[in-house]
């Protein structure tokens, strides 16, 4: 690797594979930094900002299936997360379920489902986020 | 392992072979008791998605030729013969992660098929790694100039990139990778990013890479080794995640996620010489 010849220029004795691996390596290092900076930097937004929202309901043998989304709009995450749908149809009691999910990470969202006995298409679901811990 | 002549295959050859086969095995114990003995693991190797599974199959076969080609001392350059050693370490972490799982008990009568072939296959990378290690590394009367010395650059940056995925794939599958980056502010990840850019070259510098006499200064082998070096670790990272399926949540935590797991991808990559 170290030749005893008179010493060419760096750029001449520096294969192009170093300049290419260095050059990632800084690209993705300042990537990160400069990332955690900006972010760091702006202003904080406070608590989790979360909202659930349903999606259509698929038939699983003698039961509904409710997929739920949970999103957080926050950059701040929320751990044990707890959502609660009840579902209010017509001539039948209403059915009372609860989800919660482990984590929802700031600025993205966490899936899950309720399982309800009835229809959902032909009654009304209100889901509700009841509450989280910090992580 | 040693495979000396190729016509004939006297008994003290195949003996030699047995006692490589049995190395192999205790390196694959060795590296991969943690990871069989962690809950995660098991779960994923169930629930895991299996392309990414069959991609990470592939890229540690990749792995386990490229350690068999540059690491340890033995002076064969005979592609084959990698090749070969590659493969019996391949088979070797396969049959210990089944073995060890099996009497650890995590198989029960209704285990699936498809649940124990995930299980075993998501373990048989660190136990692969371990074998191939193991039978370069320690294998008798070994001699003569280290292969990784006439690697070359790339050579040692796959060094680097291997010690990463070893390192990084050992705490990946833990809840407290994640957990550890939700608690974390951009203020503690910059610190994390610091601190895995001092060690790495505080361990390049100390442990002296080979070649590393032509590097006559700290910024070369700043820029050729240890920034090099921590960029292959992030991307390491940032494919465990994926494989792991972790990079489910926003820009932030992921960002945040691959420079938690970048920490120890680090250090990996810079043990990386010490190991092999």
């Amino acid at each position: 690797m170290a030749p005893r010849k008179p010493r060419p220029s760096l750029a001449d004795r520096t294969p192009i594979a170093e300049w290419t691996a260095a050059g990632l390596g800084l690209a993705l290092t300042l990537g990160v930094i400069g990332y955690s900076l900006w972010e760091g930097t702006m202003e904080r937004d406070g608590p989790p900002r979360l909202s659930v929202n349903a999606e259509p309901a698929m038939k699983m043998d003698a039961a509904h299936v409710v997929p739920i989304v949970v999103r957080n709009a926050s950059h701040a995450t929320a751990a044990q997360v707890e959502v609660r749908g009840v579902l209010n149809a017509a001539g039948a009691p209403p059915e009372e379920r609860h989800a919660s999910f482990t984590y929802v990470p700031g600025r993205g969202e966490a899936r899950g489902g309720l399982i309800f006995r009835g229809d959902p298409a032909l009654g009304r679901l209100d889901l509700s986020v009841e509450g989280f811990a910090e992580p | 392992m040693k495979r000396p002549a190729r016509a004939a295959t006297p008994p003290a050859a195949e003996e030699t072979y047995a006692r490589g086969l049995a190395r192999a095995s205790a390196g694959a114990l060795i590296f991969s008791f943690p990871l069989l003995m962690t809950m995660e693991m098991w779960a994923f190797g169930v629930h895991m998605d299996r392309v990414r599974l069959a991609l990470f199959l592939v890229i540690t076969l990749a792995v386990v030729f490229g350690l068999s080609r540059f690491a340890g001392f033995r002076d064969t350059t005979d592609l084959a013969d990698d090749a070969l050693d590659a493969l019996a370490a391949v088979l070797v972490g396969y049959v210990i992660s089944g073995l060890l799982l099996g009497v650890l008990g995590l198989f029960s009568g209704d285990t699936s098929l498809r649940d124990a072939i995930g299980m075993v296959a998501v373990q048989a990378a660190p136990a692969s790694i371990g074998a191939v290690l193991a039978n370069k590394q320690l294998q008798a009367g070994s001699k003569g100039r280290s292969r990784e010395d006439r690697a070359g650059y790339l050579g040692q940056l796959f060094l680097m990139a291997a010690g990463a995925l070893f390192f990084a794939f050992n705490v990946a599958p833990t809840e407290e990778m994640i957990l550890i980056s939700f608690k974390m502010t951009p203020w503690h990840a910059l610190a994390l990013i610091v601190a895995s850019l001092l060690t790495l070259h505080a361990l390049v510098f100390s442990v002296g890479f080979a070649g590393q006499e032509a590097h006559e200064s700290h910024v070369r082998a700043f820029l050729h080794y240890t920034l090099a070096g921590y960029g292959a670790a992030l991307s390491v990272s940032l494919y465990i995640l994926w494989t792991f399926g972790r990079l489910d949540g926003g820009v932030s935590d992921t960002v945040r996620a691959v420079v938690v797991l970048g920490f120890p991808a680090a250090l990996g990559a810079a043990v990386a010489r010490l190991v092999v």
